[in-house]
């Protein structure tokens, strides 16, 4: 029955649609919200946080949605929530006294349970959250909803667990999308780096759902595409097969606008008679943009913004797989004779798990440079300014796919005169020969920006100085200071294959205390490589 | 809530930052070090003391044997003073030896306003362990150093720690910009020094040092006044088991051209025994000053002891080459040769 309700909406869908509403005749306000906690019964989401922002890109570039109308929450107790859902209902009654006609957005990803959204230990109830869409005064109110149970939304006149054509008549009423139905679980997965949901919602709004080819995606198109791509993605999946549900209390005419393709700087054009499944990979900021099941005799369009995408089709045997960079107005129409054959085990792009794969690695690097303390007596005097070599075991992908541990050795020394200069006035030159070692652990924060790889982070070192005098001391023991030397660190580095050449520079604080106590301040600037296996 | 955090952060920094890495303790020790007079600083160099000088020194064996000099032999009585002066560095300032070889290792003991070092045995001094401390006054300015022994017998027994006593001791406030230099006094204990050897050390010498620059002598100076009573050291009874103890008083000055006097009075056996029926020690005063060239002359008083009543004056002087020019005495011990004028130095008031 299923297949021949979604046969049946395929092709209806297939022709233009009737009356649309372009969405610039809304004005658009969004809130949009995100709990990676449900409290201490639920494990933490990984992606509900991810996938919010990606909502909120997708809506700003394609939806003529802009931050002053645009409210993130990422993480919010109940009280976060209620205010800024007043204050919307706030916004969006100011424009409609000004005499606009809008549009109200509302996304939540996260857990849900027995009709409650859980907010880390808080919920608030999914009626609080039905009537705050009821009572608002936009002319249309549509709502996503990406948690478990969340069908518990739809449970209302109108409401339907499967998929349906909706005859919507004007643009006056509200309609609410769920992940899934009142009694199924959503699902999110390390392969596509989200919520199925979700990722399946942004795809359709990027232009796979449209399914017209008119360059509009409707909220029907886009309905229908992610119902189908979730039930046949999650189908046979550990957990269950998810369902996402349509509610709706509408009345009049006309078909709802949510994106339009025309509208960003870039666009991905797949000709009739490309056929497969493409994924669309955002290198910079390492996420799935888009999928696409393309179908033979149709054009496809995917909007993305101006960035470095990595482009993949899979086979039965192999991989096509391209890097594009793409700039302002730049429509690429891709053919497959544009990409190169790869391996499986070569797949950059093989979902997030085997992008995780790929940044689960050891980076191994030789590095050379220079260690000096900025008060000049100092490095004269007392530590001086060192030539450095050092070795570095960086582990990436073991903190998150952007944030790398590092262990690292420096080694250097070299030989000085330090004066010293007696209270009476006298100044006595003292030879040193002296050695330096800094072990040292750190956090990197990396930003990928096409070969580039932008990192900084917070260290933490283990100094130890030591020195052996000259006459007139040469029968004084060796010197030795040791202390542990908080700092950060930034870099830059440029990868070549598997090798990465840098430049790293990195600030410590020191705290002396023999003889007198100062607080220090000491930088070094380093060049090297990294091999990365 | 912040602050806190930032006082455990550094509090936690503090506590695993350790280690002995400091100009300001090499500072410490090297003011320390450099306050302690050296002995270069309090030697007594009449006029040059080469090793030839030193040489003729040693060959001489009593004062009666060098009168008799002639014109352009060295002269008899720059050879005495520099016999003296050898014996005062010699029998004084050893004791500075052994101090220089202790500050050359790091203090045992840092403490605020002191260091110690030691104690130590003594290879030389079987029976006795010394260990130097010094103490630091900063409002004074001054250093007090103590070079101090107790039995080695003690060890481990709270006599040990009780029974130090101080051998060689004494303060200096150090000149600004120099080492080693300063003005200050030494007092050499020989009797402590050597009280658990049984070696007949006695007496004491003190001296009070100037070696500080001043407006005549920017360059520096040597200034002493140096009072022996009874003084006997171990290495004088080694050298001559007949020494007597020393009863003298000196005072020495070298200015920065090298110009410089020195004083003596002491008593002495001017026959050194030889006669049996000689043996009372007279009293000598012997003056000698020399210029920046190192002519120069000595003027003597020789009067006591076996002489009865006589006193005898006696003049030499020399030239640059510390060759006789002119001498005269007054009971004509020696024929008098040469001319006063031919003195680069007047005759001592």
């Amino acid at each position: 029955m299923t297949t021949l309700l979604t046969l049946g909406l395929l092709w209806t869908l297939g022709a233009p649609a009737q009356g649309a509403l372009p969405p610039g005749e809304f004005t658009p306000f969004a809130l949009l919200v995100a709990s990676n906690e449900g409290g201490p019964d639920f494990a933490s989401l990984r992606y509900a946080h991810r996938d919010a922002e990606r909502v909120r890109d997708v809506f700003h570039e394609l939806g003529a949605l802009a931050d002053p109308r645009t409210q993130v929450l990422l993480g919010p107790d109940s009280d976060d929530l209620r205010q800024a859902m007043q204050a919307m209902h706030n916004d969006v009654q100011k424009a409609k006294t000004a005499g606009q006609t809008v549009l109200l957005l509302f996304y939540y990803s996260g857990h849900a349970k027995d009709g409650q959204l859980l907010l880390g230990d808080e919920s608030l109830a999914m009626d609080e959250i039905k009537r705050w869409l009821g009572q608002s005064p936009a002319d249309l109110r549509v709502a996503f909803v990406d948690a478990c149970q969340a069908g518990e939304f739809t449970r209302m006149k109108g409401g339907s667990l499967a998929p349906s054509i909706v005859k919507v008549e004007n643009t006056q009423g509200q309609i609410i999308v769920t992940s899934s139905s009142a009694t199924e679980g959503s699902q999110e997965s390390d392969e596509i780096g989200g919520s199925f949901f979700t990722h399946y919602l942004v795809s359709g709004l990027r232009g796979a759902a449209d399914h017209s080819q008119d360059g509009l995606v409707s909220l029907r198109e886009v309905y229908d595409y992610t119902y189908h791509q979730v039930v046949a993605r999650t189908t046979g999946s550990r957990g269950g097969t998810q369902h996402p549900t349509y509610g709706y209390q509408m009345a009049g005419r006309g078909n709802i606008i949510l994106t339009r393709l025309s509208t960003p700087s870039c666009r991905i054009s797949f000709p009739a008679d490309l056929e497969g499944e493409y994924l669309i990979y955002d290198q910079q900021k390492q996420v799935i943009v888009a999928e696409l099941s393309k179908k033979s005799g149709k054009n496809s369009t995917i909007a993305v913004e101006s960035g470095i995408y990595a482009i993949k089709k899979r086979r039965s045997t192999d991989l096509l797989l391209g890097e594009f960079v793409l700039v302002d107005g730049q429509n690429l129409e891709l053919r497959d004779q544009d990409l190169l054959s790869v391996a499986y085990e070569n797949d950059i792009t093989k979902g997030l798990v085997a992008i995780r794969k790929k940044t689960r690695y050891i980076g191994y690097s030789l590095r050379f440079g220079s260690q000096a303390f900025f008060d000049k007596p100092t490095r004269e005097e007392l530590f001086y300014t060192v030539a450095q070599a050092g070795l570095q075991i960086e582990f990436f992908g073991v903190v998150s796919d952007w944030v790398s541990l590092t262990f690292d050795v420096l080694l250097g020394g070299g030989s000085n005169t330090t004066t010293v200069r007696l209270d009476n006035g006298f100044d006595q030159r003292v030879e040193a020969a002296f050695f330096r070692a800094e072990f040292g652990s750190g956090l990197h924060f990396h930003y990928q920006l096409g070969n580039f790889d932008l990192f900084a982070g917070p260290r933490l070192s283990f100094l130890l100085a030591v020195r052996s005098l000259g006459p007139p001391l040469e029968l004084w023991p060796t010197q030795s200071f040791g202390t542990l030397s908080p700092g950060i660190t930034a870099g830059c580095a440029y990868h070549l294959g598997d090798f990465d050449f840098f430049l790293e520079s990195r600030v410590h604080y020191l705290y002396y205390n023999i003889g007198s106590n100062a607080s220090m301040g000491y930088g070094g600037i380093y060049l090297g490589f990294s091999y990365r296996s | 809530m912040k602050s806190l955090r930032w006082l455990v952060l550094g509090a936690l920094l503090a506590a695993t930052a350790c280690g002995d890495y400091s100009n300001e303790l090499l500072k410490e020790d090297l003011e320390y070090l450099y306050a302690v007079p050296a002995r270069a600083a309090l030697e007594v160099r009449v006029a040059e003391l080469q090793a030839r000088n030193i040489e003729l020194a040693h060959e001489s064996s009593g004062l009666e044997q060098r009168t008799d000099a002639v014109l352009g032999e060295t002269a008899s009585w720059y050879i005495v003073s520099l016999l003296v002066s050898l014996d005062v560095n010699l029998n004084v300032l050893g004791f500075l030896d052994l101090v220089d070889t202790i500050t050359g290792f790091p203090p045992t003991a840092r403490n605020s306003g002191s260091r110690q070092w030691g104690p130590w045995p003594s290879e030389e001094s079987p029976h006795t362990d010394f260990r130097f401390i010094m103490s630091r006054d900063r409002t004074l300015g001054q250093f007090d150093f103590s070079l101090q022994t107790t039995a080695a017998a003690a060890r481990n027994t709270p006599a040990y720690d009780e029974g130090w006593a101080g051998c060689l001791y004494g303060n200096v406030v150090p000149t600004d910009g120099s080492v080693r230099r300063g003005t200050g006094n030494l007092t050499a204990d020989a009797a402590t020094c050597d009280r658990f050897e049984a070696s007949g050390a006695s007496g004491q010498a003190s001296i009070g040092f100037d070696t500080a620059p001043d407006e005549q002598n920017p360059q520096g100076k040597t200034s002493l006044q140096i009072h022996f009573e009874n003084f006997l050291t171990r290495g004088m009874i080694d050298k001559d088991p007949n020494s007597r103890p020393m009863q003298a008083d000196y005072q020495y000055l070298e200015r920065g051209d090298l110009s410089g006097s020195f004083d003596f009075d002491t008593w002495g056996d001017l026959d050194n025994g030889e006669n049996p029926n000689q043996l009372a020690q007279e009293h000598i005063v012997i003056k000698t000053r020399w210029d920046h060239t190192g002519a120069g002359r000595a003027d003597s008083t020789i009067s006591g002891g076996d002489l009865g009543a006589l006193v005898i004056e006696l003049h030499e002087c020399w030239n640059p080459e510390k060759k006789r020019v002119y001498y005269q005495d007054s009971h004509n011990l020696a024929p008098t040769e040469g001319l006063p004028s031919d003195c680069a130095l007047p005759e001592s008031e």
